[in-house]
């Protein structure tokens, strides 16, 4: 499946995996800038109509997590941070303070651009977030947001109230990992911040209600150590 | 008879009671010399004004003795000595015999305060160095300085301040033994802190010698194939066909994620064998772990059919969600490397407190002595050079690390099973109650 070219940002100081990706990327048809340094970002997501940014967690003059509100003051490009598998706070950090989706060195090619891919429906969606007259269909799983209604394979499924608003968080970032934090501040309130086992209670119904199985799931798929997202296509 | 104590001395009530006392004795003196007299010699009796004295002095003490002397040697001129009941020139002798009595009383006397000093300077030695015996005791258990400190204090603040500055044994008061002992258990505490540093330290070299050994050896395997397949794919000279140019490429891949793998490994033990809360526990769901196993397996594209054995309504389990996933990784990857299985089976299943995961394979087994072994570190199949042998030994440290259990089960030629166990808690994890609406 193609897209159409992007302007894409990459920020990250390893020239190998520098020049890696702004290869991988121009071969797709993107048009691709790159810099290693925070700075250098700044003023190009300033200048430039950015379709995309992909930013590096371990850049030399600037945290990662601390140029994303930055960036933001610029752009509001879907933004994706490469962090190493040790940077899991760093990265749920970011999540949360305005990165849109994460990858995990080493990746392969096929995952960075399934990720592009989900980030670049959403632009070409309008630009604020799907509102609540919005229907999302995904596969066999038919979710009306309004109506409060989910259907799978044509049937109707009955969800509590909780689950139905569980699954409208996800539904509303489709394609996009939504953390834990963010699935407790939103559904159950920011008192809930840090009981994980809500969400996992709640993943676990929501699976056993739309799920053919519940351990190699279509639909409800997990970011382990990150959150959970609801599958694009 | 009076029964009198040598202990007591003059501890017999005050000293107005001890000076009332001496007239029933200077009485039953005179008694007893009177009653002498007709019998005995006056230099026999003079010896009962003695015997009194002697006794008032050890009991009385020496200011009624002296009175008992002096009414004593006059009783005796008067009544034992002629010219009775007068006295008489020749009778300034008996103030010899007054003297000679007066200086036994003195000494007795003298004799017996030594003799109770040193009773009372004895006890307060035996109770100064009882106390250093008990601060010393209490010292030796002490786990870290507050304590010892405390101690200390406490010890200090028993004793009164005569005490305190009183000398013991060598030292030249009790507290300065008290501190010196307090610095010496400050000392022997640091002194075993230093020789605990030193022993983990060791011991963390020794691992990450042996783990760099092992690296340096077992990364250059895959190292070697993926320059190889490199450098003859970019050699213009070289003619490949498609087909084997693709599969040069996937090798490429295949190797490249098997060093991820072992290295993803070898960090995993090192952080295990850290301080630094290696295990970091939450509520986790059991299909779910399972089910990124699966998914990471998938995505290197194998050739082998996983298949799960979950059942509906097994509780959260509390554990660290991304070693138990390597755990499991690590398992499935032994299971197609080494046990060359077509089909592997995953699943769980809730045995009273415990809830038992397995990992099954259709592949060739083990023999007993490869399953005896295979947990420690660094060991390999017989007969089989891949792999670095701690993917075991890295499954194993991990369920330790969560309390519970694991074993093989694998007998030869009928394939492998590896079950863990973890303890599930009490108590499963609780939601708010939902308010009862149709959605």
């Amino acid at each position: 499946m193609t897209t159409d070219a992007m302007q894409i940002l990459v920020v990250e100081d390893d020239m190998q995996l520098r020049s890696m990706l702004i290869t991988s990327l121009a071969s797709f048809g993107h048009l691709v800038s790159a810099t290693g340094s925070a700075r250098e970002a700044r003023s190009i997501a300033a200048e430039s109509r950015l379709d995309l940014i992909l930013l590096d967690l371990g850049l030399p003059d600037l945290d990662g997590s601390e140029l994303i509100p930055l960036l933001r003051q610029e752009t509001q490009a879907p933004l994706i941070v490469i962090s190493a598998r040790d940077q899991e706070e760093q990265k749920v950090r970011c999540l949360d303070a305005g990165a849109d989706d994460y990858l995990t060195k080493p990746f392969g090619m096929s995952e960075l651009m399934a990720r592009v891919r989900s980030l670049a429906r959403r632009m070409q969606r309008p630009q604020k977030e799907a509102t609540l007259a919005d229907t999302i269909v995904i596969g066999g799983l038919e979710i009306r947001l309004r109506e409060h209604q989910v259907w799978l394979h044509g049937e109707p499924v009955h969800l509590t109230p909780v689950e139905f608003k569980l699954l409208a968080v996800l539904a509303r970032k489709a394609g996009r990992v939504t953390t834990h934090r963010q699935l407790l501040r939103d559904v159950w309130g920011p008192h809930a911040e840090e009981q994980n086992h809500y969400v996992r209670i709640y993943m676990r119904q929501l699976r056993n209600k739309l799920e053919l199985d519940a351990s190699q799931p279509r639909y409800l798929l997990t970011d382990p150590g990150v959150g959970y997202r609801l599958a694009m296509e | 008879m009076l029964a009198f104590s040598f202990g007591a001395g003059c501890s017999g009530g005050g000293s107005v009671a001890r000076y009332i006392l001496v007239l029933p004795a200077i009485a039953l003196a005179l008694l007893v010399a009177w009653l002498m007299r007709p019998w005995f010699e006056p230099t026999n009796v003079v010896m009962v004004y003695f015997l009194a004295v002697i006794l008032v002095t050890l009991r009385l003490g020496f200011g009624p003795a002296i009175i008992t002397a002096f009414v004593g040697i006059t009783a005796f001129d008067l009544v034992n000595v002629p010219p009775f009941l007068e006295f008489s020139d020749s009778d300034v002798q008996y103030v010899f015999t007054l003297a000679v009595m007066l200086f036994t009383a003195f000494t007795i006397h003298r004799l017996m305060q030594r003799w109770r000093d040193k009773v009372s300077e004895a006890a307060a030695q035996e109770r100064r160095s009882s106390a250093l015996y008990h601060l010393s005791a209490e010292l030796m258990d002490a786990k870290d300085i507050q304590v010892i400190d405390a101690i200390l204090s406490r010890h200090l603040a028993i004793l009164p301040a005569s005490e305190l500055s009183a000398p013991v044994g060598d030292a030249s008061d009790v507290q300065q033994a008290m501190q010196h002992m307090a610095e010496q258990a400050h000392r022997h505490y640091l002194l075993q802190q230093q020789m605990r540093q030193a022993q983990l330290q060791y011991e963390s070299e020794q691992l990450r010698n042996t783990i760099l050994n092992a690296l340096s050896h077992d990364l250059r395997t895959p190292l070697a194939t993926i320059i190889g397949a490199a450098s003859s794919l970019q050699d213009t000279q070289a003619m490949f066909a498609p087909e084997a140019r693709q599969q040069m490429m996937a090798v490429i891949h295949d190797e490249a994620l098997h060093m991820k793998g072992m290295v993803q490994n070898f960090l995993d033990m090192a952080r295990l064998h850290s301080k630094a809360a290696p295990v970091q526990m939450d509520w986790q769901a059991a299909e779910e772990i399972i089910g990124n196993v699966l998914q990471a397996q998938h995505r290197r594209q194998i050739s082998v059919r996983i298949t799960t054995s979950i059942p509906n309504c097994v509780p959260l389990v509390r554990c660290d969600g991304y070693l138990l996933e390597r755990v499991l990784d690590n398992l499935v990857d032994n299971a197609i490397r080494h046990g060359h299985a077509q089909h592997i089976r995953l699943g769980c299943e809730q045995q009273g407190a415990q809830l038992c995961f397995f990992v099954s394979d259709d592949g060739c087994g083990m023999s007993t002595q490869d399953s005896s072994r295979a947990f420690e570190p660094f060991t390999r199949l017989s007969g089989d050079n891949s792999g670095t042998g701690i993917g075991l030994t890295i499954c194993r440290d991990i369920i330790k690390a969560h309390g519970g259990d694991i074993w093989i089960d694998a007998p030869p030629g009928q394939g492998t099973t590896v079950y863990f166990t973890l303890p599930m808690p009490d108590a499963a994890p609780a939601v708010p109650a939902e308010p009862e609406a149709e959605s």
